[in-house]
């Protein structure tokens, strides 16, 4: 599927899911974010699309998946915070500084951002696409994908950042 | 290409605000490759490094997040195909292991337990009733043949019987309607219409 059929065929939903995702979150930000997933995917998907029944079904799915995602670590992330609050000591400082190092040589930068970022990355960086065409192609404003991108990017900087303390 | 750090530093807030195209993007990676930057932008070496180089790598070692996440390629209707095949393919497997497992099915009689009860005596021996149940469910099958017949035999001039009033019923209707109005609503009288 080219870009063109692609922006025809797949970009005429984004209402739709936007509409799925917002109910299922209740938060407009996370709506449009679950939303530029979606197309993302969908667009690194775009030569096996041919082999789904129904484009809307498939893109209703992923959008319903990627809703689930978010709700269970937002979830995860309460549920860490309540912990931290609740628990006191831990390991001690060496050992925490080891387990910390261990860490960090087997995970990948890449692997510490959200999957929406990486993707995003990675038609910047790799794709070589320029801000206003990821936006064309996911239906998405200038600025939502650029508040992304910068995320991104921060992100990467402060692991860096992270790592050299 | 313009290479003052003000520049680079103006560069670097947008490049991290989302801002810079390509093109920008190119010149900051440039800048950083070279060994002599100044000592506050030193550490944003390795990330530019990663930024043009490293990324991409990370990038296609891993498929996760392009993987899609559900697979529906299953055709309409697969699901039930899937579950007659199954019911099928059980069936054919007992009906295969069954003959290896001979059990007490195999010596089912449906006479078991029958008797009749001739000059008052009753007779269990089955090669005796045998026979006679036998002719017995046979006068049973001509009966109802027979009375199936009769209902067929019923029904069926009721049918035509309606179907032959009916007509009579529209070709009165045309011929009265064929009277001028008045002798029309005479004629509705005296035939009680």
């Amino acid at each position: 599927m080219e870009q063109e059929q692609f922006k025809q065929e797949v970009l005429p939903l984004r209402n739709q899911l936007f509409l799925y995702a917002q109910r299922l979150l209740d938060n407009v930000e996370d709506a449009e974010d679950v939303v530029q997933e979606v197309f993302l995917k969908l667009w690194y998907m775009r030569s096996d699309l041919i082999h789904y029944n129904s484009i809307p079904a498939l893109s209703m799915q992923i959008t319903k998946h990627l809703c689930f995602n978010r709700l269970k670590v937002q979830k995860r992330r309460q549920e860490d915070l309540e912990t931290v609050v609740l628990t006191s000591g831990g390991l001690n400082p060496a050992a925490e500084l080891e387990q910390k190092d261990s860490v960090e040589k087997v995970m990948l930068i890449i692997d510490r951002l959200p999957s929406l970022q990486q993707t995003i990355l990675r038609m910047k960086h790799v794709d070589g696409f320029e801000i206003e065409e990821i936006a064309g192609l996911i239906g998405s404003s200038v600025g939502a994908v650029r508040t992304n991108l910068s995320r991104a990017r921060k992100k990467v900087k402060d692991e860096f950042f992270k790592m050299q303390v | 290409m313009p290479a003052g750090y003000k520049y680079m530093e103006d560069l670097l807030e947008r490049f991290f605000d989302g801002e810079t195209s390509n093109e920008e993007e190119k010149q900051l990676y440039h800048y950083f490759a070279q060994p002599d930057i100044p000592e506050h932008l030193r550490h944003y070496k390795p990330v530019f490094n990663y930024f043009e180089k490293r990324l991409e790598g990370e990038l296609k070692g891993r498929t996760e997040p392009f993987r899609p996440v559900v697979q529906t390629g299953r055709k309409p209707g697969s699901y039930w195909i899937t579950v007659m095949v199954g019911v099928v393919a059980s069936i054919l497997i007992l009906l295969m292991v069954r003959p290896l497992f001979p059990g007490d099915d195999d010596k089912f009689n449906p006479y078991e337990g029958s008797y009749i009860i001739r000059n008052g005596e009753r007779i269990t021996d089955i090669n005796i009733i045998k026979p006679e149940l036998e002719a017995t469910l046979q006068k049973v099958l001509q009966q109802e043949e027979r009375m199936n017949r009769m209902l067929m035999y019923l029904t069926e001039p009721e049918d035509q019987f309606d179907l032959i009033g009916q007509s009579i019923a529209n070709q009165r209707e045309s011929i009265i309607n064929a009277f001028p109005d008045d002798i029309k609503k005479e004629v509705r009288k005296i035939i009680g219409m």
